[in-house]
């Protein structure tokens, strides 16, 4: 089962294909057939895409004409959540086609639980039409495995908590919003936030509670590991006692994301400046061109380096060239945008991957808001650094050669782009130094369609 | 050539002188066996194609979905229906087995000529609206050595 990016919550652009029964209120738009969400889906314009597809089986449709519209669907836009409506048995290998089931007819808060993963206050679902999975072959019927202890961090010693007595958890059922260790897993490995909210939402569905934290000030169990402290699990009116098994089990889980990040770091960072690598570029960069396709954004890659930085070297002693590197990796922290990259690509070679193309830094603060401009600001922080220590105190003793190539007009995958970027910046050098070169995407939108 | 998608039954075998037809109308099709498919990768055609057309791009020709045996879609009339309201610029043809015939002709000027780009391409300007934020070198140094120069000094 896949999980849309969090970004797209907020949007609400919802179609409903067949007999999809809702309650009054819903803001979902009822199409007649599956040719017109598509229609609608090529047509919608990037700032205001199709979100999600409800789709319920009409008069003669079978469960494999559901998954061709789901299939059809995803090629047309992978972002589009499609969700299956109805109370029809389900094997698992047709579940996991959708990216959720809902039971028919469909309320406003269950529709958010499919979409958002939001909990259910009413826990049990209604009786008349419930959506029905049957488990795969291979699965035990009963009773739901415990939870799994994660592997001990090689690092730490042994955990003093007790282990995890009360709670159990059940494998992943696709499609039924059912978490499960296959959910944790997965966002220890690919979510930025981490295994923390999926094991909270993980604990919600498994006791029914109204709520739970992570709180640093509020009394309730400790969630602690070995040496470390992830603070207290907290639930309005829930006592220590019920509290502590998960707290336990939590702290296994947190410990195990804490080592499992550590060891990405040592992988993915360069270890003098904390930038991100080669490697981790590569990655990145080609996930982030298939997200800026599937959402039709633009997305810009800066390829510079540090004019004359050898000189700095051999002057100054490679100490001090590290101590410039490691400043211009952190004035750059502070210009770019959450979702940004800085890379470190060889030695005082940088790429910057200028993915978060519309979100401020800051929420209502007002910046530059193209790619070129924040480069360009850059350039001249670069230009104003002093370095004391180093004696170099008069400003503009430093400057930057860079070029800026973007999706989709300059290429489309990483090497292009970064080869592109690479060839403006030696242009800039030859134009004589302290100047980028830009292409014509990094000034302009992505036309709406 | 400009892409065009082929709706074609799965169980009968492609007449020999479609190619040549497509290729003749400078088309390089794309064979789909199933309606909702081939209006999905219309859609994506479509979508790639008005992005480059954007940039003065211009695609030699604009797409069509060719449709062999209509008749015998079990869709066909909601296909068609939706492709006329949604993606009119798109033209319909059907293949009689000698010669391609139109169903549905597209008429680009009403969304999307590949002649016009959209209103919202306008060229980049020639100066950008960029104007840095003042930014003293004492702010510099906070943000470099977490002091000011007045404090250092």
């Amino acid at each position: 089962m896949s999980s849309a990016p969090s970004s797209r919550a907020s949007r609400r652009q919802i179609l409903a294909v067949g007999p999809v029964a809702m309650a009054s209120g819903i803001g979902v738009d009822q199409v007649g057939s599956i040719f017109e969400a598509l229609g609608i889906i090529a047509k919608c314009p990037a700032s205001r895409p199709v979100d999600a597809v409800l789709l319920a089986p009409g008069d003669g449709e079978t469960l494999e004409d559901l998954v061709h519209a789901a299939q059809a669907l995803r090629r047309l836009d992978a972002t589009v959540q499609v969700i299956l409506v109805g109370s029809q048995p389900l094997g698992p290998s047709i579940a996991e086609q959708f990216d959720g089931l809902a039971p028919s007819p469909i309320d406003e808060q269950r529709l958010k639980h499919v979409l958002d993963g939001a909990p259910i206050s009413d826990a049990p679902p209604p009786a008349s039409t419930p959506v029905v999975v049957e488990p795969p072959p291979a699965q035990k019927p009963s009773p739901p495995p415990a939870a799994p202890a994660p592997p001990t961090p090689p690092t730490r010693t042994s955990p003093s908590v007790e282990p995890p007595a009360a709670p159990t958890v059940v494998e992943t059922s696709p499609g039924l919003g059912r978490l499960g260790d296959t959910d944790l897993v997965e966002a220890m490995l690919h979510d930025a936030s981490g295994v923390l909210p999926v094991a909270l939402r993980l604990i919600l569905q498994q006791t029914g509670w109204s709520d739970c934290n992570v709180s640093m000030e509020e009394d309730g169990a400790p969630i602690r590991f070995g040496s470390s402290e992830f603070g207290q699990l907290v639930s309005a009116g829930q006592p220590a006692s019920a509290l502590r098994p998960w707290a336990n089990w939590l702290a296994r889980w947190l410990a195990l994301d804490e080592a499992q990040r550590e060891l990405r770091d040592m992988a993915f960072r360069d270890e003098l400046t904390t930038a991100w690598n080669r490697r981790y570029l590569a990655s990145f960069l080609e996930d982030a061109i298939e997200e800026a396709r599937q959402l039709r954004r633009q997305l810009t890659v800066l390829v510079f380096d540090i004019d004359d930085f050898k000189s700095y070297n051999d002057r100054f002693g490679h100490a001090a060239g590290d101590t410039i590197l490691q400043y211009t990796v952190r004035l750059l922290g502070s210009v770019i945008r959450e979702g940004d990259r800085v890379c470190r690509i060889g030695g005082d070679e940088f790429a910057v991957v200028f993915a978060d193309l519309k979100a401020p830094r800051h929420p209502g603060t007002a910046h530059p808001d193209t790619v070129e401009a924040i480069a360009r600001r850059f350039q001249e922080q670069v230009c104003a650094m002093r370095f004391p220590e180093l004696g170099l105190d008069a400003p503009g003793t430093l400057s930057i050669s860079g070029g800026l190539a973007s999706f989709p007009w300059d290429g489309h995958d990483g090497s292009t782009l970064i080869r592109i970027a690479d060839e403006r910046a030696l242009e800039s050098k030859r134009r004589g130094k302290n100047c980028l070169t830009i292409g014509p995407g990094a000034r302009s939108d992505w036309p709406d369609m | 050539m400009a892409p065009c998608v082929v709706l074609a039954p799965e169980h009968l075998p492609m007449d020999e002188r479609l190619p040549q037809a497509l290729s003749d109308r400078g088309w390089a099709p794309r064979i789909e066996h199933d309606a909702r498919m081939a209006m999905a990768e219309l859609g994506l055609i479509r979508r790639e194609l008005r992005v480059d057309s954007a940039w003065d791009e211009a695609p030699p020709s604009w797409p069509g979905l060719v449709v062999v045996n209509a008749r015998a879609l079990p869709q066909w009339e909601s296909l068609l229906e939706a492709m006329e309201h949604h993606l009119p610029d798109i033209s319909i043809w059907g293949w009689d087995g000698l010669k391609l015939v139109c169903i549905h002709d597209g008429s680009p000027e009403e969304s999307a000529s590949p002649d016009e780009p959209p209103a919202d391409a306008s060229p980049a300007p020639s100066s950008l609206p960029f104007r840095p934020e003042p930014l003293s070198h004492d702010e510099v140094s906070m943000l470099l050595h977490g002091r000011s120069d007045t404090e250092s000094t």
